[in-house]
């Protein structure tokens, strides 16, 4: 027997409304959790000076319980702590396009160890090899960003003949 | 003697806890599959194991300590899905067993089922499988 049933139930569930509601009271009762640790209290200690029972903080502390924005608010003050909710952040990569030209200021297609391939101001695709042009080599090619991005602006690495 | 082969129910490094399921533990959760709940509980587990099993653990929280090192995972009072750490690690959790309290107390059944359980881990009468 797999468990693949039982992982479907699970994402059906956490992607129903009441998973999200789920997942919302998980995360209070998880803050509650981490809270106590950190002021080193008990749940005796929060129990007292919010004046409810164990077994109900108990019951928020399992996910189950339907508390009230108020209720929350008050296990916020008795824990000292103050909460916002905050859009979800985006953990998206962050891309810097980067295009590389030759000194010349020709686009740079390919490269190579051998050489690289570069688009002229006719348009026209052209090869060159490195062999062919003295002094120069691949980090002599200027790192331009594309504009828009936050990186950096050109890096000069060297001189080399222009080439034209 | 193997009594339990278990398989991955949760591993990987997104959890603090991985979960392991025995087959015996996968019957009884098939029994519950029309339990309206069954993805709510499987639901905890989860949220359980990513944030580490740890943090959920004692007498007045989900995952409570029994005796001979099992722990049952509680939900709604009833339910009780017991397991232990593998060598007392708070990463491995072994699922071996589950069962639904028929009263308020346990009866002397389901105490047996923890101590069999306790036995599982004391004797290593489980092993992984694929």
């Amino acid at each position: 027997m797999t468990v693949d049933w039982l992982k479907q139930a699970q994402e059906d569930y956490s992607n129903s409304p009441d998973g999200y509601i789920h997942e919302f009271r998980l995360s209070f009762a998880e803050f509650v959790i981490d809270r106590l640790r950190e002021l080193g209290w008990s749940q005796k200690d929060v129990c007292e000076k919010l004046s409810v029972s164990e077994p109900l903080l108990s019951r928020l502390l399992s996910g189950d319980h339907n508390w009230t924005s108020a209720s929350a608010g008050k296990i916020f003050w008795a824990l000292k702590s103050r909460a916002r909710v905050r859009p979800p952040e985006k953990k998206t990569p962050i891309e810097i396009p980067v295009e590389y030209y030759s000194p010349a200021g020709h686009p740079i297609l390919d490269t190579s160890a051998e050489g690289f391939t570069y688009r002229g101001h006719d348009g026209k695709e052209n090869e060159i090899q490195f062999k062919d042009f003295e002094g120069i080599k691949a980090s002599t090619f200027r790192k331009r960003t594309v504009s828009g991005s936050k990186a950096g602006n050109d890096i000069a690495t060297g001189s080399a003949k222009s080439l034209g | 003697m193997i009594e339990h082969t278990v398989d991955q129910l949760y591993v990987g490094q997104e959890f603090v806890t991985n979960v392991w399921i025995s087959q015996k533990a996968k019957q009884e959760l098939q029994k519950m599959r029309r339990f309206p709940d069954l993805g709510k509980l499987v639901d905890k587990i989860r949220y359980w194991a990513v944030s580490g099993f740890e943090k959920w653990e004692g007498a007045t929280r989900p995952i409570v300590p029994e005796w001979d090192g099992v722990f049952s995972l509680r939900y709604q009072s009833l339910h009780r899905i017991l397991g232990f750490y593998e060598n007392d690690d708070r990463t491995r959790f072994i699922v071996i067993d589950v069962f639904l309290k028929k009263d308020r107390g346990l009866n002397e059944a389901e105490s047996g089922r923890i101590d069999r359980v306790g036995q599982v881990k004391k004797l290593n009468l489980w092993v992984r499988g694929q």
